[in-house]
């Protein structure tokens, strides 16, 4: 036992007031104090001790304990005076002039996350992650504001340590993003507006995502060991007649024959199969991170290490992941050099089940069992028996089963990924506000696997198997060159900040190709490729510059200009400019606001720029090209086989993407920036298009074509606020809530104006359009007639009102994309307990149902000589055809999700204070409230056929700071 | 910026694949693979990528103009529980009917990429391109072929839609808007085409297999004229004739025993093909064309599909309807021998099963040794399709001689139609002495039924829509109903008329 | 701490939106109905006649049938004779009409075909009962579960007139009056055929009349075996004399004459499956007869010109019915003749009254 003292004193703001309720704690224990209402406090702590002081809004101060302190606290800048990184460059928060969000590690999605994007979930509003299903490693679609294409991609640019990646296709991975470790990133910065994206140029106009990966610290190394444990249940089922219930259906329907000489009846089998039950399952992860973090003199470092191994609710899905890290930041020649080197790696080695199992278990029959005696590996399968010979044949247009379609299908992969860069930054001796900087960046990948289904298998009994191969290698390479001078001039108050570079971009993927080989390993004829391997290529060359100028810390005028040369243009088109211009005004340091106590902070920003877009399209679509035709697409002239010269569909004069953006946003705090937070209004108008359109047959080598044409508009605003609720020395609470609200309008689409153009389908199924004067991707239905309650078969709204109806009746109803999607967080603490949750929704977004329009009789009792289950809905119809154009099934899909509810408590510093460490417990997918009646309201483009679901996952989660 | 110059791979740029004879055959080799195959990259992928079709054997040249040829017809119903193929048998069509398109789309992309054949091998470019005479001579050839199956596409199209775009050579590629061409000028386009490259193609019989000849050209002409009343208005039933007389003198004889014409051999011994459309289940794979006049005709049966050379075939599609059958008077095969039907019942009392309709056999994916051939899947046959062949010709003499043309006789007229007795009966018995105009509407049926050319023929004989004939299911009705005249001409496809401002629909859709 | 509360409930709120907002209008079908009397007829009593055909014989008109907002509703005339209204109209003649326009001209020869066809015996009036169907249907055509809802009846007087083509030619001296007939032919509205024996030397002229006088319509040579009713129109012809199988069809105005000599052919006739065993044609008793020695195992059939084209076989009553018929197709199902036992036996076909053909087996 030390002794002990009693220390006394007071605590003053920085215009010399008392505060009361000041945090006083004794560092390293629980113990301490608050100020009374006059600012002072008494203690009793140990000789030496340190003592912490932290109130609300304040800079946290320590002091050694001793009798009679005054503290005084100094107002914190708090988030102002962060550090964002931009594009070529960083600038402190409160000067940014565009639209930027950032994401710290502190605030990402807890629990089991495995895929990047997942952590800024709901985090920023604007920005959409909709995973695409519950598989393993399964990547998202994210939008920023929107999309501004309608069929290049509307992927933002993600640019990891300031390497661009390019998204190409790694084959075995079903996520390129899969190989990078979350627990390697530190951050997420969202570049929203073009004053902040126009900097990248022809590849904005989606919006900029910079992750940050963790660097090095100072001082001797600290080691963080993290470890968890999850298990994801099913969230929900598809809601299937039982076998009881089918049963029953067929037994009342089914008195009929499907061939002139058997009932649909006598297909029905005795057993009571729940096939969902048969093919999912509970899934255990567990997902390791050990890392490594210091300096070493003059060099901070870290190292990391990470092991995930995640089992798929699917069976027989399997997803390892084998990462690592370093990054090395050597400081030289005085501190001018500044060396940032980052390697990352990964190896993923997965085995992925077979998809098509989940819409079979749907459709399957109930009243089968999985296993019977058969030639198909002793499953039941849909065959007929010849009663004179007994001999079975296969019946091939029926579906299979399900658990056989998992237990026979094997197509495992093997994939490594490393990527990495090299940062000089070179500070000018002679000239120290001139910085020269060299980024040299590689992406590498290679990616191979094999598909292996047995010959008995029915899902291949034609082919005899199949024993398939497939790979790939990806090699991205990046350079680029900027100088940056950045100057104060006192004497005309004002600072200017100027970048000129040069950046070079080249994509090439090295694709394999296979011939087909059934499973005893012979080639299926016709399918022997042309090419062993093709090499997809692009190349990108820019230049940009910028020019911050700032006037009495007051205004800021930036601009930046780049041209983007693309290899995807002809000479003539490839090359496109790209200017961006803003203005900030910090309104909270003019004198008329200075005496506004309560506000802390206000900033007005302005901007408009332009930006391109030529990603997600082919890589040589103006030139006339001729390819081959594979074998197995040969011509017989006489007795010879000739390849087929084709040619390729083109537009010479195919060019840019360009979107054109204007942004006014406030950036706002309050009482200390207890509150702070940004709105932003903006609209976007994106021109010439690039569309893939119908053109007119006889004018070209398809009867679609990849072209410039079309306009489309997005306006919106966004709001975020982040508060602290309470904030004492035993409670905090921390809220933030972000909205945003987005409207998408097509403007143009057609070369010509032509009003009678009713637009361009699109979506799978071709339910949906593109039409002017609406949002993209409407569903483009029938008007349904009820009758009683119920609709009514095929009776649809005579909507032009001529009598019949035809495709004039169509019409436009709702859109999938939501028109509002917000985003709640909130963390409340109570000493060592942390209790956090995310909660998401959507508003305003449709789905069709799609999955459900396959309940109808004639699917159920059909004349192919089986039988096939139907979702519940059949009873709400009662339709015996399908009526896939109905409104009926578009349904809403707004909805408001729990992404996550966890629990922590943190012990501090244990085993004589070596170790620290922090228990979690978390609940991912927790609850969804929706109207929507499918599995899950939450897909990407709005059309529902069968999802891999989403799981509900627990987590349980250990981390070690040593 | 050289870096900026990238080219594929495993592609040639356009200047590249013209610069030598080989890639002028390999780009031949498209023009005739345009109908043969679906695309270039296998059977899952079309050339022609159309809305709401997802099955790239739909748009496969034969499968889709067999669709509008037949189902709509007494000779064939199909079974899948579709209502689009539903509509073709209850003549009540629309134009958003994606089967249509298919037809539509697939004839126009052969004329594109003939198009551009023709004009990468005009006398200006193969100089320039310094092609040798001896190359370039044969390149003429294949040019000539090229203005060929244009010729027939653009007959596809004339006889389907009576006014499609029309795009020749002269146009670009790229965004152009085609204009749309009268029935009546088409014809004359047609008509003097395949006479204007009469001098530049192969002598009859001369060319190699399943590559178009003088006998080719002279054969549509034949077909055209036959049915000009029909396109034009006014019977040319004298050039008809000349025509088909022209081809049967040009020494192609009748392949003996009718139904080795559509086994899976039929490229061999072949001495009354005048134009195939070949396919190969190893090299020319093609869920259309005979796979799909083959696999959609059989059931579930094994031991027929066995029997039949597609053992992994059987798809429940095509089967007829009694007036088929009928027409034979006796349909067992055992006098007619082109009678060749399978299991099933005669009346169709349910379309979409596939039971009722009697099974259409006549495409036969075994040799004519009774080997099976190979196939990766016992799914793909190799069943050469026979586009133009004798047979017809001579029923082509024998209806425009009776119809009044000149330059034929009766008698040649009524031997030409005993041929075919002959070698149907094997001997004299089936022949007839005299014969009418109606004789050749029902002697067509049974000689060339399920070869395409039903609908054109009943148009042709007023038979088609109103309610002079009737089969069973005609206009939805179990014993068959009068259906409007518009239904003669099908529609503009929908997705088209958005596409080109250029065209106008067809009356009455 | 007030502002942050307020967002909250925002944010409550804004949850709160989807939970109760509607989605679009549903639109709801009534149960159609029609107004009383909604069905008019222009007239109470028709009487047809040839002379007329081609004018309007009767307009129908109705009002619309309620089935709520935006329904397409498919509308249907439907024609039966009083004992058939009694079972459910179930053999009534239905026409389906252009969807917007509510009402429904019939031409005299239109309902004329379709009266004959419906049975009706020509010459006296005849009660008709009409109404209209209405139903919305299925996008493709189909019959929707929606139930139909019918009009009124009215009931009308109609006369129709009988229907033969009367074939005068140089042969009988061109008198319409006395001329032999073409029947036509049950079920196929429009065709007509018979058989009619024409005498004389070298090429033979005829017309078809479509009444017994030269009043109406006169069918004569258009060419290419097609008609031209102009009344100075060349006759038709045949190249001889001979017995004649003559077939008109009205509706695409063509015409066929082929000269027949008849014979048998079977097993259980003397020249077997082989060799047609010839009849000759008594022209006073306008009958084919043969008298042969025939086998009561085996069967035989009837048939023209010694080939497959034009044949009888028989029926299940034992009537003789086209087997083979160039004109109008094949017959399925049908059966070949037989005799009841061995024997010499006259056989008479009798084929002068078109459309009721005849034959006699003799045992002598
Ligand atoms: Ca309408
Ligand atoms: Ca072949």
């Amino acid at each position: 036992q030390q002794p002990s003292v009693q220390v006394s004193g007071s605590v003053k703001n920085e215009k010399g007031e008392p505060l009361p309720s000041v945090s006083i704690k004794i560092a390293g224990s629980e113990k301490g104090t608050v100020t009374d209402p006059k600012g002072n406090f008494t203690l009793a702590v140990a000789d030496n001790a340190l003592l912490v002081f932290s109130y609300v809004g304040y800079d946290t101060l320590q002091v050694k304990a001793r009798a009679n302190l005054a503290i005084t606290l100094t107002p914190s800048a708090g988030a102002l005076n962060d550090v964002v990184v931009i594009g070529y460059g960083t600038q402190r928060r409160k000067e940014l002039t565009g639209s930027v969000a950032t994401v710290t590690a502190k605030d990402f999605q807890q629990g089991s996350i495995t895929t990047p994007e997942q952590l800024i979930a709901g985090k920023v509003a604007g920005v959409s992650v909709t995973s695409n299903s519950g598989a393993p490693g399964a990547g998202s679609v994210i939008r920023i504001r929107g999309g501004a294409s309608l069929n290049a991609s509307n992927d933002p640019l993600i640019v990891i340590d300031g390497v661009p990646l390019s998204g190409n296709n790694i084959y075995g991975a079903s996520n390129s993003l899969s190989l990078i470790n979350p627990n390697d990133i530190a951050s997420f910065t969202v570049l929203k507006d073009a004053a902040a994206t126009a900097i990248y140029g022809s590849r904005a106009s989606n919006g900029v995502i910079i992750i940050t990966t963790k660097k090095g610290t100072s001082g001797a190394p600290v080691f963080n060991f993290t470890t968890q444990v999850s298990a994801a249940t099913r969230a929900k089922k598809m809601d299937v007649q039982s076998a009881a219930a089918f049963r029953k259906y067929v037994d009342s329907l089914g008195g009929g024959t499907y061939d002139n000489v058997h009932t649909y009846k006598s297909l029905l089998g005795t057993a009571n199969t729940n096939w969902q039950d048969e093919i999912f399952q509970t899934a255990i992860s567990t997902d390791n991170n050990l890392s490594m973090a210091g300096a070493y003199k003059n060099t901070p470092y870290r190292v990391s290490v990470g092991y995930l191994d995640q089992q798929g609710l699917l069976r027989t899905d399997h997803l390892q992941r084998f990462s690592g890290g370093i990054a090395i930041s050597p400081r030289l020649l005085d501190d001018h050099l500044k060396i940032d080197i980052n390697i990352k790696g990964a190896y993923n080695k997965a085995r992925f089940a077979n998809g098509a199992a989940i819409s079979s278990a749907v459709y399957f029959d109930p009243t089968q069992p999985v296993h019977a005696t058969s030639p198909y590996g002793n499953y039941f399968e849909w065959a007929s028996v010849d009663p004179g010979s007994g001999a079975i044949t296969l019946n091939k247009l029926a579906p299979r089963n399900p658990v056989a379609l998992l237990e026979l299908y094997n197509n495992t992969s093997n994939v490594y990924r490393s990527y990495g860069n090299v940062q000089f930054d070179y500070k000018f001796h002679f000239l120290p506000e001139l910085h020269a900087n060299l980024n040299l960046g590689y992406d590498i990948a290679k990616g191979e696997g094999q598909t292996d289904v047995p010959a008995f298998a029915a899902q291949n009994f034609l082919d005899g198997g199949q024993r398939n191969k497939y790979s790939n290698k990806i090699n991205n390479k990046v350079g680029e060159f900027y100088l940056n001078y950045t100057k104060d001039l006192k004497q005309i108050k004002s600072n200017i900040n100027a970048t000129a570079g040069y950046g070079y971009y080249n994509n090439l993927s090295t694709n394999d190709n296979y011939p087909a080989l059934r499973a005893n390993g012979d080639t299926i004829p016709g399918t022997k490729p042309l090419f062993l391997l093709d090499k997809p290529e692009n190349t990108l060359i820019s230049y940009y510059g910028r020019l911050i100028y700032t006037y009495n810390n007051k205004y800021i005028l930036a601009a930046s200009i780049r041209t983007d040369g693309s290899s995807r243009f002809s000479p003539d088109t490839r090359w496109g400019t790209f200017p961006s211009v803003a203005l900030t005004w910090q309104m909270s340091r003019e004198p008329f606001l200075q005496n506004v106590q309560a506000l802390s902070d206000l900033k007005l920003r302005l901007s408009y720029g332009v930006t391109g877009n030529q990603d997600g399209i082919y890589n040589y679509p103006y030139q006339s090209i001729y390819s081959l035709s594979g074998n197995g697409s040969l011509v017989q002239f006489g007795n010879e086989w000739y390849s087929m010269g084709t040619p390729a569909a083109y537009d010479a004069s195919i060019k840019w993407e360009q979107t054109a953006s204007y942004n006014a946003g406030i950036d706002y705090g309050i009482l200390n920036n207890r509150i702070n937070g940004s709105i932003d209004v903006y609209f976007k108008k994106t021109k010439d298009l690039l569309n893939t359109i119908p053109i007119p047959a006889g004018s070209n080598f398809s009867s679609t074509i990849l072209t410039n044409v079309g306009n489309v508009e997005n306006k919106g605003i966004e709001l975020a606020i982040n508060a602290t609720v309470i904030k004492n020395s035993r409670y905090s609470w921390d809220v933030s809530f972000n909205a945003a609200y987005n409207e998408n309008e097509i403007t143009n689409l057609t070369a010509t104006k032509d009003s009678t153009y009713p637009g361009t389908l699109t979506g799978n199924g071709f339910i949906q359009i593109n039409s002017v004067g609406y949002q993209a991707n409407a569903f483009y239905v029938y008007h349904q007639q009820y009758l009683k309650g119920r609709p009514v078969e095929g009776v649809y709204a005579d909507l032009n009102d001529d009598g019949i109806i035809n495709q004039k009746d169509l019409y436009r109803y709702k859109s999938p994309f939501p028109k509002f999607i917000l985003g709640f967080s909130s963390q409340f603490t109570y000493g060592k307990w942390a209790l956090s949750t995310v909660l998401r929704a959507n508003i305003g977004n449709y789905m069709y149902n799609g999955i459900t329009t396959g309940a109808v009789k004639s699917n159920v009792l059909n004349p192919l000589g089986y039988l096939a289950n139907s979702l519940n809905d059949i009873y709400n119809t009662g339709f015996t055809n399908g009526q896939n154009q109905s409104d009926y099934y578009i349904q809403n899909a707004s909805f408001l999700k729990m992404d996550n509810l966890g629990l922590a408590y943190n012990l501090g510093r244990i085993m004589n204070d070596k170790v620290g460490l922090r228990i979690t417990a978390n609940c991912q997918n927790v609850f969804t409230i929706t109207k929507y009646k499918g599995l899950d309201p939450e897909i990407y483009g709005g059309i529902d056929n069968t999802i891999y679901p989403r799981p509900r996952t627990f987590v349980l989660g250990a981390s070690l700071q040593f | 910026h050289k870096d900026l110059n990238l080219q594929p791979l495993n592609a040639n740029t356009s200047e590249k694949q013209y610069s030598n004879f080989t890639g002028y055959k390999q780009v031949l080799a498209k023009v005739y693979g345009s109908y043969s195959l679906v695309s270039s990259s296998g059977v899952g992928v079309s050339d022609v990528n159309i809305a709401g079709i997802s099955d790239a054997g739909t748009t496969d040249f034969i499968r889709a103009w067999w669709n509008l040829q037949e189902l709509t017809t007494d000779e064939a119903l199909c079974a899948w529980n579709d209502p689009l193929l539903l509509s073709f048998h209850n003549i009540n069509w629309t134009s958003s009917n994606v089967f249509i398109n298919a037809a539509y789309a697939r004839s126009l992309y052969q004329i594109t990429v003939c198009n551009e054949f023709i004009r990468e091998s005009t006398d200006e470019k193969l100089t320039a391109r310094g092609f040798k005479e001896n190359e370039a001579a044969e390149i003429r050839h294949f040019r000539a072929e090229a203005r060929f199956l244009r010729a027939f596409q653009y007959w596809v199209l004339m006889d389907l839609f009576g006014n499609p775009p029309f795009v020749t050579e002269a146009d670009p590629i790229g965004k152009y808007i085609p204009k749309q061409i009268t029935r009546a000028n088409l014809f004359t386009y047609i008509e003097s085409e395949l006479k204007a490259i009469d001098p530049d193609l192969v002598a009859p019989r001369q060319n190699e297999y399943a590559r178009a000849d003088r006998g080719a050209a002279w054969a549509l002409l034949a077909r055209l004229y036959l049915n000009a009343k029909v396109y034009t208005g006014t019977d040319r039933n004298t050039e008809a004739i000349t025509w088909a007389s022209k081809v049967i003198e040009a020494g192609y004889t009748l392949k003996p025993g009718y139904k080795t014409l559509f086994m899976s051999d039929n490229d061999k011994n072949n001495p009354e093909v005048i134009l195939p459309i070949a396919f190969d289940a190893t090299n020319s794979q093609n869920y259309g064309g005979t796979t799909f006049l083959t696999c959609s005709a059989h059931g579930t049966n094994p031991a027929d599909n066995q029997a039949h050379g597609i053992p992994g075939g059987g798809w429940l599609g095509n089967r007829s309807t009694k007036n088929l059958p009928t027409v034979f008077g006796d349909y067992s095969g055992n006098a007619d021998k082109r009678a060749l039907f399978g299991p099933g019942n005669l009346e169709v009392n349910d379309v979409i099963v596939f039971n009722d309709g009697l099974s259409v056999y006549k495409f036969n994916n075994i040799t004519s040794g009774g080997a099976i051939p190979p196939s990766p899947n016992g799914v793909l046959c190799s069943i050469d399709f026979p586009l133009f062949r004798l047979g017809e010709m001579y029923l082509i003499y024998a209806e425009a001689v009776l119809r009044g043309g000149s330059g034929g006789t009766n008698a040649r007229a009524l031997e030409y139609f005993n041929l075919l007795r002959t070698r149907a009966y094997g001997n004299t018995s089936g022949n007839v002495g005299a014969i009418t105009v109606n004789d050749i509407l029902n002697e067509r049926m049974r000689e060339l039924y399920w070869e395409g050319s039903r609908r054109t023929d009943l148009i042709r004989y007023g038979q088609f829509t109103g309610n002079t004939y009737l089969w069973p299911w005609k206009g939805g009705v179990k014993n068959g109903a009068g259906v409007d005249a518009h239904f003669a001409l099908f529609p503009i496809p929908a997705a088209e008329t958005i596409a080109n401002p250029n065209l106008k629909q067809n009356t009455g859709y | 701490m007030r502002t942050i509360t307020n967002y909250i409930l925002i944010l409550a709120a804004a949850f709160s939106l989807f939970s109760c907002k509607k989605d679009g209008e549903q639109f709801n079908l009534q149960p159609g109905t029609f107004t009383t009397n909604a069905l008019k007829a222009s007239a109470t009593t028709v009487v047809l006649t040839p002379a007329k055909e081609n004018d309007t014989a009767i307009t129908f008109q109705w009002s619309v049938a309620a089935f709520g907002k935006q329904a397409a509703v498919s509308y249907i005339l439907q024609l039966a004779t009083p004992a058939d209204t009694a079972n459910n109209w179930a053999k009534a003649k239905t026409f389906t009409i252009d969807t917007k326009s509510l009402k429904y001209a019939f031409i005299v020869k239109d309902l004329n075909n379709l009266l004959n066809g419906m049975g009706l015996t020509p010459g006296m009036a005849n009660s008709i009962a009409v109404r209209i169907k209405a139903s919305v249907n299925q996008y493709n055509g189909a019959e929707s579960t929606v139930p139909p809802v019918y009009s009124n009846t009215r009931t009308l007087q109609i006369t129709s007139y009988g229907l033969s083509l009367y074939v005068p030619g140089d042969y009988q001296g061109w008198n319409p009056g006395a001329a032999p007939q073409l029947a036509p032919v049950a079920g196929r509205a429009g065709l007509y055929e018979g058989y009619v024996n024409i005498t004389g030397s070298g090429v033979q002229y005829f017309k078809y009349t479509n009444a017994p006088d030269w009043n109406h319509t006169n069918y004569g040579d258009g060419g290419s075996g097609t008609f031209n009713t102009d009344g100075a129109a060349a006759g038709l012809s045949v190249p001889g004399p001979g017995y004649y199988y003559l077939t008109a069809n009205l509706n695409n105005n063509t015409w066929t004459a082929t000269k027949t000599t008849w014979g048998i052919l079977g097993d259980a006739s003397p020249g077997g499956w082989d060799t047609d065993t010839q009849l000759s044609y008594d022209p006073t008793a306008q009958v084919w007869k043969v008298t042969a020695i025939m086998k009561q195992n085996g069967s035989f059939k009837f048939r023209a010109n010694n080939a497959w084209a034009l044949d009888f076989g028989i029926d299940a009553a034992g009537k003789l019915q086209y087997a083979d018929n160039p004109f109008l197709g094949y017959t399925a199902g049908l059966n070949n003749l037989s005799v009841p036992a061995d024997g010499n036996y006259t056989i008479t076909l009798d084929l002068h009254t078109a459309g009721n053909y005849t034959y006699i087996l003799h045992k002598n």
